[in-house]
């Protein structure tokens, strides 16, 4: 099964901004406007993978967790940003608690994956920790996002239910069970439908990139399974720690619904 | 609260509840009505001045301790998907109402029948009653905590008149025998029961139109 895998060359790279140059014309035919952030996204695509890439091969050869773990909280805090920057609630602020529960979430799911399911000696071993920790905050953010912006709409628009509820006594946990579990189930369905079609409709990322370097499809499935279960844990955790956490935001002192 | 062009939407503005009383405060559609029976119940949260409770301010009472014994009850109550019965029995699933034993349906159906309600079977789903049904149904959901104080906001907009009139009467009986204070904002004057004070809210302030 050993095999080199085929360089692919600065000229090659630039071939395949074909493919945006498809998506171009679409825009422009339909009139999307969609130009600009194509042209943004293929640069940043460029800029972001290559600097990562000089980035892992310093990380790589470190032998201290501090600078690893560091890095990987960097990451975190990234993709924090992105879901502040993506979810349009304004009148509650959502980054500190988003940031502090995927913090725990990540690393606590990143961590048994990396120490007791992979086995990895020392656990914050930088060639693991950060792929998995990567694919871990790349799927999980979407969730987080999805989890957040349904939880802000559920309570805007039942606004009558909850404070009919509040109105009756309740506390602000009781008034807002109903979105909580709308909010958290929106965030655990897309890693769900994932395990649904992996190996059927897709071959996911992470095996397609370790049969290209020539790994073995039976051994490349194993990393996958952790994978897809990881992802599921990830997203279940991130988006529970999240509702939970900013749930309580969107309530006074009182208890009163402040969105 | 501050109105758009930045005046405040109440000034010197002073109410005294007492237990049993039966208090209606008029006004014209937007002069802060509803947003004066919210305050009552911290469900919104004043700019400045007090707001007491039992002689402690709002402030130190929490939130579902005050509202488990004032009760508001807004212009389109909401009613949640399944059954009248289930509607009713909600505040009796809720942590402050632990202890408070639960009604008898032969208790709900009688009340129900009282507000001219004969026709709604309590396992009926609630999604297709009429907006004046879905008021007396929230109007009795929140009789059955027996608050000390009920607020009602617009209770009778969307009752016939004898339908208004049954529901004064419960509301009549209940003050008597809960001594629970009754405050009804509306924008007409009550058909059948005279209030005991009346106010009518003008230019952010009360003004006293006496009572009976």
């Amino acid at each position: 099964m050993e095999q080199t895998i085929p360089h692919i060359s600065n000229l090659q790279l630039l071939g395949a901004l074909g493919f945006v140059a498809l998506g171009g014309a679409a825009s422009l035919y339909h009139g999307l406007r969609l130009e600009r952030d194509l042209l943004w996204g293929s640069a940043r695509t460029f800029v972001q993978l290559f600097v990562m890439g000089y980035v892992l091969t310093v990380i790589f050869g470190l032998r201290h967790p501090a600078p690893v773990l560091a890095f990987f909280l960097l990451m975190i805090g990234a993709a924090a940003w992105i879901i502040r920057n993506r979810v349009s609630e304004r009148a509650v602020s959502f980054f500190a608690p988003t940031l502090a529960s995927m913090v725990v979430s990540y690393l606590v799911i990143t961590f048994v994956v990396t120490a007791f399911v992979v086995g990895v000696q020392p656990w914050w071993t930088p060639r693991f920790l950060l792929p998995l920790g990567g694919m871990v905050i790349g799927n999980s953010m979407n969730a987080v996002a999805i989890a957040l912006e349904r939880l802000f709409g559920e309570l805007r628009s039942r606004r009558a239910q909850v404070e009919m509820m509040l109105s009756l006594g309740a506390d602000y946990r009781e008034a807002s069970a109903d979105m909580v579990r709308v909010a958290v189930k929106a965030g655990m369905i897309p890693s769900i439908n994932a395990m649904m079609g992996v190996g059927i409709v897709f071959i996911p990322g992470m095996m397609t990139g370790q049969i290209l370097a020539g790994a073995d499809p039976l051994v490349a499935i194993r990393y996958q399974i952790v994978v897809m279960l990881m992802l599921v844990g990830s997203t279940t955790l991130g988006t529970l720690l999240v509702v939970w956490l900013v749930r309580k935001r969107c309530f006074g002192t009182k208890d009163e619904l402040l969105l | 609260m501050t109105l758009p062009d930045g005046r405040a939407l109440f000034r010197d503005l002073c109410l005294e509840i007492h237990p049993a009383q039966w208090i209606q405060v008029l006004g014209p559609s937007g002069c802060g009505k509803t947003t004066l029976l919210r305050l009552l119940v911290a469900l919104e949260r004043p700019e400045a001045g007090v707001i007491f409770w039992n002689g402690t301010p709002l402030t130190q009472v929490p939130g579902p301790v005050l509202r488990s014994s004032a009760v508001y009850v807004a212009q389109t109550p909401a009613l949640v998907p399944g059954s009248v019965h289930h509607n009713l029995l909600l505040p009796f699933g809720l942590r402050v109402h632990a202890t408070r034993p639960r009604p008898s349906r032969e208790q709900i159906r009688s009340l129900l029948d009282r507000l001219g309600l004969e026709d709604v079977p309590l396992d009926r789903g609630v999604e297709d009653l009429s907006a004046g049904q879905r008021h007396r149904l929230a109007l009795l959901r929140a009789l059955l905590i027996e608050p000390r104080v009920l607020l009602l906001d617009e209770p009778m907009t969307a009752l016939d008149r004898d339908s208004q009139r049954k529901v004064e009467v419960v509301l009549e009986e209940f003050r008597k025998s809960n001594g629970t204070s009754l405050v009804l904002v509306s924008h007409q004057e009550a058909v059948h029961r005279s209030p005991d004070v009346v106010f009518r809210l003008q230019d952010g302030r009360l003004i006293s139109m006496g009572g009976a």
